[in-house]
This record gives C-alpha cells, structure tokens and sequence, in this order.
C-alpha cells in the first residue's frame, strides 16, 4: 500500500475475497464508483455539543455515513480535522490497527506524516461498518469534533449474480482458510472487513 | 529542552487565546500556551500590541524561567515575530509571557501566538 494515493483494490470484472472472522468469501465486482472528500462525509462526532477538554465519545456510530446495500463494499481512508484521536473498532468490540497491546489512532499528526491518508485505509462491508472511540487530547474544549472519509464504493456479485431485488448475496465461493483460496486457482485481492482478533 | 531536530520533525499549529499582561496577576506571568499533555511546542508566531506611553520588554518563559532573549515591545505599533525571527526552542513546559512594564491595566499589552505542537506519549 504505501503512502500512496488511494487506489481501488480492483476493478469491475476482478475478484475481492472478503476476509471475516477468518474466512474467506469470494465476490466479483461488478460496479464501482468513487466517493470524493465532500461535506457529506464529514462526521461531526459531537454532534454540535462539541468535546470538554480530556473528553471522550465512545461507541460513536458511522452508520448514517459510511452503511452500504447489500453485498456492497467500501474502501475508505480517513482524517480528522480537529485535534482528536480516533481509535476504531470494527465490529464495535475489535480494535483495528491494533498491536497486541496497543491501539494506533488517526489524529492530526497522522496526515503530517501520510499526506494521502494511506494508513488509515479500511474496508467495509453492507452495514458493517466501523465504531469510532474518540478523544480529546488537548486540555481545552473542541468545539467541534469531525472525522472525514472518502473513497471507493463496490457492488459485489456472488454466484448468482448482484443482489438486483436488494436481497442478500451469496459469495462465489466460500473458503475456510487462504491456503484452499490460492488453490482454487482464482485471482484475487484480499480485503479485511472486519479486524482480526488479537 | 534545547537542542531542535527541526528538520526531522514536524506537528500542528495552534493560535493561542488572546492574552492580557497585567502585573495585578502576581508576578505578572500570563499562561500564552498551555501544552496538550505529552506534546512539547515551538513558538512560530507572536503578535503584541502595547499600548502604553512606553515601550516594553517581553519575557518568553515556561512557567516563568525565561527561556528566550527579551523582546521590545514598541508602544502604538503593531509587532508581530514569525518563524523566522523567534528561536526554535522547544518547550516542554506551559508557555509564559511577562512584561517588563511596573503598571500595566488590562488589555494595555495584548499578545497572542501561534505555536507548533509536536506529538509525544500522550498527546
């Protein structure tokens, strides 16, 4: 990945195999769109309550911003813009972009150091969509408490197709573990949807 | 804290609130950046606006020792130091400003500043 602009992890007509809960599930992308740094992915946290000096917003809930349709899938990056930390948990009781012991977060130092965001890249599947656990580090308040995302948006097809009447979407192919996917001999981007437990 | 790798490092801005130097604040220090915990600071940019009949000189400290060469304060003028006027010392302490003036009424001195703030453990 690199500290590189974002990329789409594919293109129609190429395969994603969504990690979850450690399996592997195949798809076909079907369609893809972009989602450009707009107004409307911008989250205010606070929701205009703004954050007290040392406080904290847990368990906040990006699914009015970042929920998707049935067998869809998001490639998104992130940054904040005020002095905030944010940790994310996908699902609500994982961390990513854990260690064994610590969380890594997105502040505004991070965009210092990656300009284009790429550590923050995460995926996101249907309505699974990712917790933010977020606080303030300065000993002042924040009036205002905002988290952007932008990025790619893919409609996923299974083997019988896309999900034309909203329904859900069976994968190609389900797999019990990496190795049986490479040895089905189908091309691939693996994609985590959900974060691995430590 | 003395010794800058500026070039290797790098953080975000922050402006100050405005601060009013009155020596009825025993002895006359205002807080001009309070540190977010963990993080060390530079000063990037001053901005005083003396009012008095006099010029005075400004005491940049942290917590009060000073850590910088005073600056004069010419009164009726605007006075701004950037980047490139101010020393890249880097504190780790809460930010001090004092005024040479034996009377000063409030908002005769007004300072304000911009500085950098550098991530640490905590912040």
């Amino acid at each position: 990945m690199g500290y590189e602009p974002i990329k789409p992890i594919a293109d129609p007509g190429e395969n994603l195999l969504l990690v979850d809960n450690a399996r592997y599930h195949l798809y076909q992308v079907a369609y893809r769109e972009t989602i450009p740094p707009s107004h409307p992915f911008v989250a205010e946290a606070s929701a205009g309550a703004g954050l007290a000096a040392g406080g904290r917003i847990q368990a906040f809930n990006t699914n009015t911003i970042l929920d998707l349709s049935e067998a869809q899938v998001g490639q998104f990056r992130a940054y904040v813009l005020d002095d905030v930390h944010v940790r994310m948990n996908q699902p609500g009781a994982t961390a990513r972009h854990s260690t064994g012991q610590l969380i890594a977060t997105f502040n505004p130092f991070s965009k210092l150091q990656d300009p284009y965001d790429a550590m923050t890249e995460f995926f996101s599947f249907e309505d699974q969509r990712p917790i933010l656990d977020i606080t303030n580090p300065t000993g002042y308040a924040l009036v205002q408490v905002r988290v952007a995302f932008y990025g790619f948006r893919f409609v996923l097809a299974g083997k019988e197709g896309i999900s034309s009447l909203g329904g859900k979407v069976a994968p190609i192919e389900t797999f019990e573990n990496i190795k049986a996917a490479r040895e089905s001999g189908a091309k691939f981007a693996v994609v985590g949807v959900g974060g691995w437990p430590r | 804290m003395s010794r800058t790798f500026k070039n290797y490092k790098k953080g975000v801005f922050k402006t100050s609130p405005m601060v009013s130097i009155t020596v009825a604040v025993a002895p006359g220090v205002q807080n001009l950046w309070i540190l977010t915990a963990g993080r060390t600071a530079i000063l990037r940019k001053l901005t005083v606006r003396n009012r008095q009949a006099a010029p005075v000189d400004l005491l940049i400290g942290e917590g009060g020792v000073q850590r910088m060469v005073l600056l004069q304060a010419l009164n009726g003028v605007d006075a701004t130091w950037t980047e490139r006027d101010l020393q890249d010392w880097e504190f780790t302490g809460t930010i001090t400003i004092q005024s040479t003036a034996a009377a000063v009424a409030p908002n005769e001195i007004q300072c304000q500043a911009t500085v950098e703030e550098f991530q640490g453990p905590t912040g």
